[in-house]
C-alpha cells in the first residue's frame, strides 16, 4: 500500500510563525487597554489563545481526515447552505459598530463572513471543475454562480465591504485560473462599474471613506484619522523599529491597532525588518500553496488549493495596503495575526484543508 | 481530469500579478519607513509629546535681620479641559458654588465654554480650602470634560503691608510689576525648566521627564529692618490720620553708610493685592514725590557757605524786619528780625537771612555746591520710578532765583535726595549712595563709595547749628532729654494751591557721631502745618523708639562704657 505523502512542514512552520508574531503583537497592542478596561493586561491575549486552541483543533480535524470531504457535492452544498443561514442570522442580532456582522452563541461571537469566503472557494472549486467543462459558457456559469451572488448580496447588506471585496477578488481570480476569457472580464467589469457606483451611492458612509482617501488632509481629523495615524505608525518605525511593546501609536492614536491595523503596530515596533519578514512569510505561504496545488493530482484539488492560498495572501495584501494608505480603509483583518477569533479560526481551517490535500495527494488523488 | 498547462499558465499570471503588488507594497514601505522616516517621527512626537515650561521658584526677599518680606509658595491652579459644552457648563455649575469668583469672572468662563474653547482657567492659585473642595468635584466627575490642576507658585508677603512701597508686587505669572519685585526681576525670577509629557490620544499623560530642571531665582537681603519699618509705618499712619494729610513719607537711613533702614509711605497697600490697586497708590513717594524742600534746604545753603568760607557762623546779616524786596518780588519772614547772625538765620529759619547768605555766596558757587549734594540727579538707590527733581542750570536762573532757591523754592527734590543731603552732615561730610539691596544669595552688594564733599569744620559747624535748631529754634518739639539731636524743619507753601502746605523735618542723632538719619515729609496736613508742629513730633516719636531699638540710652554717661 502506498503511504500518505508527508504533510507540508514548511507551511506549518510559516503558519506557526505568523501566529506567534500575531500573539506577541496582540499582547503589545492590547495590554494597556485591557488593563484599563478589564483589569487584566492579558484579556485580549487570553481570548485570542482560546480561539487559537479551537482553531488548532479545527485545523487538526480538517487536515487529518483521510476522506477528501471537501470534494463531495453534498458537503459543499451543506457548507454553502449553512453559510447562507449564518449570514441571514446576523440580522437577528444587534448592530455593532454600525453593522450586522456577528452572531452571539453561548458567550462567543462568530463572524459568519469570515467563513463565507471558505464556502465560496469550496463551491467555486467544485462547480468550475465538476459542473461544467466550459467556464466560458456564460449562461451556465451565471446559473452556477447564483449562490455566490446570494452570499455577496448578504455580505453587502451587513454591510461588510471588506469581505465583499475580498470574495469578489477571489471569485475573479478563480474564474481567471479556470480559463475564463479576458474578453468576458473586460465586458463584465464594464457592466460592473455602474453597479459599484450604485453601491457606493447607496452607502454614503463608504462614499465618505473613499472621498477621504482621495483627499487626505481634508478629513485629516475625522474620517481619515485612522489612515493617517496608521501611516505615522508605520513611518515612525524606521528600519529597525522602536522595539516590541514600544509603539506610541497604539495608545489610542491608532484605532483598532490590535485588529485591522495590527500591521502598523508591527511596522512601528519591529521596523522595516519586521514588516518585510511578515510579507516574506505570506510569500512563502503563497509559494508553498501553489506548489501543493501543482502536485495535488487533479483539477478540483488544484483549483481548491489555489483558491484557498490566494484567499489568504490576497486578504493579507489588502490589509497591508490599507495600513500603508494605498487602499481606502476597509475593515479586513490580517490573517493569522490580527486579534479576532473568527478570523484566526477560519485562517487555520484554510491551512488545515491545504495540509490535508498535501497529505492525501499520492494516496487519494493520484488515482483520480 | 488532469491539470492542464493552460491552468498552470493562468495561475502563473495570477502569481506574477500578486508578486508585483507585493513589490509595490515593499517599495511603499521603504518610502514610508526610510525616506519619510523623520517626517513621520516628528508627526508622532508632535501629537504625543507635550513640552511645557516649569516655573522656577522666585527668589525670597529678606530684611536685614533675615525676616521674610516676600516668598513664593506652591499653589494649585484649576483649569477646565472642556470637551463638550453642555457637560462643561454643568460641571462649572458645581465648581462655582465652591470657590469665590466675581460675577464678571463667572460670565467670562461661561462664555469661553460656549465658544468651545478647550483650555480654560477656572482660578489661578487657589487657597488650600478651595483646592480641596474642587479636588472632590474632580474625583467624582464622570463626564468627558474634566477639571484639572497645575502647580504654580504664588507670591506671599507674610508681613502684609510692611515695606509695601519698597517691595512693590508681582503679576499673575509672578512677573515683577512694581518696586523691588520689578527692579530685581531678573535676579529673582530664575530660569524656568522644561518638561516633556508623553500622552496618549486621550491626552492622558503616562510619562513625565524633565528636559531642563528649573533654576530657582536668587534670594535677596535688604537693608530694610522690618521691625523699624513696622513702628515707623505705625507712627506715620497716626500722624497722617491725625492731620488728615494727603500722605506722608519717612526715610530712616544708617548715617554711616547710607543704608536705608526704613522707607515708609502712607497710604499703604498689601503687595499681594497689587494687581487690583491703582498704580498711583503703589508709587513709592520716597523716590518719586517731588516737592519744594522749603526751609530744610537752608541746611544745604549754610553748608555750602561755610565750606566755601564766605562767612563765619557769627557773621550778621540784615533781615529787613521781615520784608525784603528784590525786583518785583518780596521775601518775608514769619517772625521779623532786623539783624540775625548766620547761625541764627538757620535756627530761626529766616528766609530773608537765607537770601542774603545766598547773595554773598553768588550764583556759581551756590549752583556748584547744590550739584555736589547730588540734587538734580537720581540717588541710584536702585528703586524703580526714582525722580531727578527739578534743578535749573545757572543760565536759566532769573534775577530772584538765587534768593528763592536759598529758601527752598525754584528747586524740586525727592524726600530721598533730602535725606541724603542731611546725611552728608551726619556722616561727617560724605555724600553716600543710599541703598536698599544688601546681599544677593549671600554676596554683598557694594554701593558706590561715598564722596567727601564737606570738610570737618563745616560739618562740625553745621551739626552745632542744627542741634541748636532743636534745642532753641523751630524744632523744640523734637527734644529728648539727655541726647543731642540735630535737625531742621521745613514748611513749604504749595505753589498754585491756596493754604496748602508740605511739612517736613530732617534730623540725625546722636548729633556727634551720628547713628541714624531720619527724614519726614507730610503732604498737605490740615490745621497745623509748620514743620516744627507736624513733622517734628513724628520725628520725635520715631526717634524715641529708634533709641530703644539701637540701645542708645539718653543721659547715660558714656564715659564709663567698657571698651572691648
Amino acid at each position: 500500500m502506498v503511504k500518505d505523502s508527508k504533510i507540508d512542514k514548511t507551511l506549518i512552520v510559516v503558519t506557526a510563525l505568523l501566529i506567534l508574531f500575531g500573539l506577541i503583537l496582540i499582547h503589545s497592542a492590547t495590554s494597556l487597554q485591557a488593563e484599563e478596561k478589564f483589569g487584566s493586561s492579558f484579556y485580549f491575549l487570553e481570548k485570542q489563545l482560546l480561539a487559537l486552541v479551537i482553531g488548532l483543533i479545527a485545523a487538526a480535524v480538517v487536515s487529518l481526515f483521510r476522506h477528501p470531504y471537501y470534494l463531495d457535492k453534498s458537503f459543499v452544498i451543506v457548507v454553502v447552505a449553512v453559510t447562507a443561514v449564518g449570514l441571514l442570522m446576523v440580522f437577528f442580532f444587534g448592530k455593532l459598530n454600525e453593522s450586522y456582522r456577528w452572531i452571539r452563541l453561548a458567550g462567543f461571537t462568530v463572524q459568519p463572513s469570515e467563513f463565507a469566503k471558505i464556502a465560496v472557494v469550496l463551491y467555486l472549486a467544485y462547480v468550475l471543475t465538476r459542473e461544467t467543462n466550459d467556464v466560458n459558457d456564460i449562461k451556465k456559469l451565471m446559473t452556477l454562480l447564483i449562490p455566490v451572488f446570494i452570499i455577496e448580496l448578504l455580505i453587502l447588506k451587513e454591510p461588510d465591504l471588506g469581505s465583499f471585496f475580498l470574495i469578489l477578488c477571489i471569485t475573479l481570480a478563480m474564474l481567471f485560473a479556470a480559463g475564463f476569457r479576458l474578453k468576458y472580464f473586460a465586458i463584465g467589469s464594464l457592466c460592473l462599474l455602474p453597479i459599484i457606483y450604485l453601491i457606493i451611492q447607496l452607502n454614503p458612509d463608504k462614499m465618505k471613506r473613499i472621498t477621504a482617501f482621495l483627499n487626505p488632509g481634508e478629513y485629516g481629523n475625522t474620517l481619515n484619522f485612522q489612515a493617517l495615524q496608521s501611516l505615522y505608525a508605520v513611518g515612525s518605525g524606521g528600519i529597525f523599529g522602536k522595539g516590541l511593546g514600544n509603539s506610541m501609536q497604539k495608545l489610542y492614536f491608532l484605532p483598532y491597532s490590535y485588529s485591522d491595523f495590527i500591521y502598523a503596530v508591527a511596522a512601528e515596533e519591529t521596523g522595516l525588518l519586521g514588516a518585510f519578514i511578515i510579507i516574506g512569510l505570506f510569500m512563502l505561504f503563497l509559494i508553498r500553496g501553489i506548489n501543493i496545488a501543482k502536485y495535488s493530482g487533479n483539477r478540483h484539488t488544484y483549483m481548491l488549493v489555489i483558491g484557498l492560498t490566494f484567499l489568504i495572501v490576497i486578504q493579507a495584501m489588502i490589509n497591508i495596503s490599507v495600513t500603508i494608505g494605498v487602499f481606502p480603509t476597509k475593515g479586513i483583518p490580517l490573517p493569522f495575526i490580527s486579534c479576532g477569533g473568527s478570523s484566526l479560526i477560519s485562517s487555520l481551517i484554510i491551512t488545515g484543508i491545504i495540509l490535508n490535500v498535501s497529505r492525501l495527494r499520492k494516496t487519494v488523488f493520484s488515482n483520480d | 481530469m488532469k491539470i492542464n498547462s493552460s491552468e498552470h499558465k493562468r495561475v502563473f499570471f495570477l502569481f506574477i500579478g500578486l508578486f508585483l503588488w507585493i513589490l509595490f507594497i515593499c517599495a511603499s514601505l521603504v518610502k514610508i519607513q526610510v525616506i519619510d522616516y523623520s517626517k513621520n517621527v516628528a508627526k508622532v512626537q508632535a501629537q504625543s509629546n507635550f513640552i511645557f515650561p516649569i516655573n522656577a521658584k522666585r527668589g525670597t526677599i529678606y530684611d536685614s535681620k533675615g525676616q521674610v518680606l516676600a516668598i513664593s509658595v506652591k499653589a494649585k491652579s484649576a483649569f477646565l479641559n472642556s470637551k463638550e459644552v453642555a457637560q462643561s457648563l454643568s460641571l462649572f455649575k458645581d465648581i462655582k458654588q465652591k470657590i469665590v469668583l466675581t460675577a464678571e469672572e463667572r460670565k467670562n468662563i461661561e462664555d469661553r465654554i460656549r465658544r468651545s474653547e478647550k483650555f480654560i482657567w477656572i482660578k489661578r492659585k487657589l487657597p488650600p480650602e478651595e483646592y480641596e473642595s474642587l479636588k472632590k468635584i474632580k474625583d467624582s466627575n464622570k463626564s468627558n470634560s474634566n477639571l484639572d490642576f497645575v502647580e504654580e507658585y504664588k507670591r506671599v508677603y507674610p508681613q502684609d503691608t510692611i515695606a509695601c512701597h519698597v517691595l512693590g508686587g508681582v503679576g499673575l505669572d509672578e512677573q515683577g510689576l512694581y518696586g523691588l519685585e520689578y527692579e530685581l526681576d531678573d535676579t529673582m525670577r530664575g530660569t524656568p525648566g522644561k518638561a516633556r509629557v508623553m500622552r496618549d490620544a486621550r491626552r492622558k499623560a503616562f510619562k513625565l521627564s524633565y528636559l531642563n530642571e528649573p533654576l530657582p531665582g536668587r534670594d535677596v537681603y535688604l537693608t530694610i529692618d522690618s521691625s523699624i519699618q513696622f513702628f515707623v509705618e505705625r507712627e506715620l499712619q497716626k500722624t497722617v490720620e491725625q492731620y488728615e494729610a494727603r500722605g506722608g513719607t519717612v526715610i530712616v537711613m544708617d548715617s554711616r553708610d547710607g543704608a536705608i533702614l526704613t522707607m515708609a509711605s502712607y497710604p499703604a497697600f498689601s503687595p499681594g493685592e497689587v494687581k487690583n490697586i491703582p498704580s498711583l497708590m503703589v508709587k513709592n513717594s520716597a523716590v518719586s514725590f517731588i516737592y519744594h524742600p522749603g526751609s530744610t534746604f537752608k541746611v544745604v545753603l549754610a553748608s555750602i557757605a561755610l565750606e566755601e568760607n564766605v562767612c563765619s557762623p557769627q557773621n550778621e546779616f540784615n533781615c529787613y524786619n521781615g520784608v525784603y524786596k528784590i525786583m518785583d518780588r518780596q521775601i518775608t519772614d514769619v517772625h521779623p528780625f532786623s539783624r540775625l547772625s548766620f547761625e541764627n538765620i538757620i535756627i530761626q529759619s529766616s528766609n530773608i537771612g537765607a537770601a542774603k547768605i545766598a547773595e554773598r555766596l553768588g550764583k556759581t558757587k551756590y549752583y556748584n555746591g547744590i550739584k555736589k549734594f547730588g540734587f538734580g540727579d537720581r540717588t541710584g538707590v536702585g528703586l524703580p520710578g526714582e525722580e531727578r527733581g527739578l534743578f535749573k542750570p545757572v543760565k536759566q536762573w532769573t534775577g530772584v532765583s538765587l534768593q528763592f532757591i536759598a529758601g527752598g523754592y525754584e528747586i524740586a527734590v525727592t524726600p530721598l535726595q533730602m535725606a541724603r543731603a542731611f546725611n552728608v552732615i551726619a556722616s561727617g561730610g560724605y555724600l553716600t549712595e543710599p541703598y536698599v539691596l544688601k546681599e544677593v544669595d549671600g554676596m554683598f552688594v557694594k554701593p558706590n563709595p561715598a564722596v567727601k564733599i564737606l570738610g570737618p569744620a563745616t560739618t562740625q559747624g553745621m551739626t552745632g547749628i542744627m542741634t541748636e535748631v532743636v534745642n532753641t529754634g523751630t524744632a523744640k518739639k523734637t527734644q529728648i532729654a539727655g541726647i543731642d539731636i540735630a535737625g531742621k524743619t521745613g514748611t513749604t507753601k504749595i505753589i498754585g494751591k491756596d493754604r496748602k502746605y508740605i511739612s517736613s523735618f530732617g534730623g540725625f542723632f546722636p548729633a556727634e557721631n551720628s547713628r541714624v538719619t531720619v527724614f519726614v515729609v507730610i503732604d498737605e496736613p490740615k490745621g497745623d502745618y509748620y514743620g516744627g508742629d507736624v513733622a517734628a513730633p513724628l520725628f520725635k516719636a520715631i526717634t524715641e523708639k529708634l533709641l530703644l531699638y539701637f540701645k542708645i540710652y539718653p543721659g547715660l554717661d558714656k564715659k564709663n562704657e567698657i571698651k572691648i
